[in-house]
């Protein structure tokens, strides 16, 4: 699992399920901090994002559960086919404040 | 006992089969009780054939409140029709609906599996919508339907509605013991050897041997990752909820793959797990990975056996 900033993305790549869920989302914590010089949409890049599952998933909805509340949006882009359907399956596109692209 | 349509409004969800022996008699029955919900300001859904579809909107004078479902996009599995209805229903409450009625001509096809995939749809319908302010009408052609199916109506709805007249069905089955019933015809005994054994302590490890097994029976790549994920989540759960060891069998049979999970624990006995989506908003803990793997397998069935307790995941090829 690799999480790193590119430009005004979030990019996640590698494999992610429940050994490195907590990981992710403690990072997602500390990188999608709102800064108010910033967009107030953080936008999550899946394109290399090989697998998750769903405590990966959950790790996703609650490492943004701060910056959603405080008025920020978070927009999943880039997801394979397969990953959008587990996404789309558990719901990811009714979450608060959360777009699947 | 009969029940006024009028009374019903105050219970949530209404389910109920209609018998009928001809397309007149279907519209004769149905198309008053509809005038009366469209009148009412209610939602009213068909998801018939495409021709008593078409009769029973001429019978509305073609009343362009009436909503059309696609039908075969619907009946494909049991936990996919009631997750669809169920998420519409969500969508039609959301928007405002008192109450959403729906005529349903049910049909999951015909082979082997089919008559199992409709008891189990028609009891969880029970569960699935219970909160809602549906009234699901299911048609049955007594003239064209096998017994079987006619009495998989019987088995499964707490209303019924014959020669156009409701009362409440004195023999319905609780939906729990159904779904058991329909679980046990597919008990995973497996009378071969395997074709690959796993035993699972690293989950990496098992992606990377199921992955080249899936390859080799010819499965491609989309296919192969919805079944890595549905198994992913059932070995979590015995590592997770079950006793060690925990086995991974394979048997690659002749357009299917088949496969068990087996714990040496005592499992549990919720017939309804996995067949709802909870969440909401949120994706709370417990409950998904079931409910992914239910989606994303052709079959799944759980059960105790000598060894423990298996879950059986079947993907058609």
């Amino acid at each position: 699992m690799r999480l790193r900033r590119r430009d005004d993305r979030v990019v996640l790549s590698g494999e992610v399920d429940f050994s490195s869920a907590e990981l992710l989302a403690e990072a997602l914590r500390r990188m999608s901090a709102p800064e108010p010089a910033t967009t107030t949409t953080t936008v999550l890049d899946l394109t290399d994002l090989r697998f998750i599952d769903v405590s990966g998933c959950r790790a996703l909805v609650t490492g943004t559960d701060e910056l959603r509340r405080t008025g920020g949006r978070v927009t999943i882009s880039g997801a394979t086919g397969h990953i959008h359907k587990v996404m789309t399956l558990l719901g990811m596109d009714r979450i608060a404040a959360v777009e699947l692209q | 006992v009969t029940i006024p349509a009028s009374d019903q409004a105050n219970e949530r969800y209404v389910h109920e089969a209609v018998f009928y022996e001809s397309e007149e008699q279907l519209v004769a029955t149905t198309a008053p009780l509809f005038r009366q919900a469209l009148a009412a300001g209610e939602d009213v859904v068909l998801v018939c054939s495409e021709a008593h579809n078409r009769a029973v909107l001429e019978a509305l004078g073609d009343d362009d409140r009436v909503l059309v479902l696609p039908r075969p996009e619907i009946y494909t599995k049991a936990v996919s029709a009631v997750a669809y209805f169920r998420d519409f229903a969500q969508e039609r409450v959301s928007a405002g609906a008192t109450r959403v009625c729906v005529l349903g001509e049910v049909d999951f096809g015909s082979d082997g599996r089919a008559l199992d995939e409709w008891r189990r749809y028609e009891a969880l319908l029970n569960h699935a919508l219970s909160a809602f302010p549906v009234w699901s009408l299911c048609g049955y052609d007594t003239r064209v339907m096998d017994q079987e199916v006619l009495t998989t109506a019987d088995l499964t709805h707490p209303f019924v509605r014959r020669g156009g007249v409701q009362a409440v069905n004195p023999v319905q089955v609780d939906p729990a013991e159904l779904l058991r019933v329909a679980d046990a015809a597919l008990s995973p005994v497996q009378d071969r050897e395997p074709t690959m054994t796993i035993p699972v302590l690293d989950l990496h490890e098992l992606h990377v041997q199921v992955k080249d097994f899936l390859a080799g029976a010819g499965m491609a790549l989309e296919p192969a990752d919805d079944f890595l994920i549905a198994l992913h989540e059932v070995a979590i759960n015995g590592l997770r909820h079950g006793e060690p060891p925990v086995t991974a069998r394979f048997w690659d049979a002749p357009g299917r793959i088949e496969c068990t999970v087996t714990d040496r624990g005592v499992g549990f006995d919720d017939p309804f797990a996995g067949y709802v989506r909870g969440g909401g908003k949120e994706l709370p803990e417990g409950g998904f990975g079931l409910w992914l793997a239910r989606r994303l397998c052709d079959e799944v069935v759980m059960g105790r056996s000598d060894e423990g307790f298996t879950t059986r995941l079947v993907v058609d090829l």
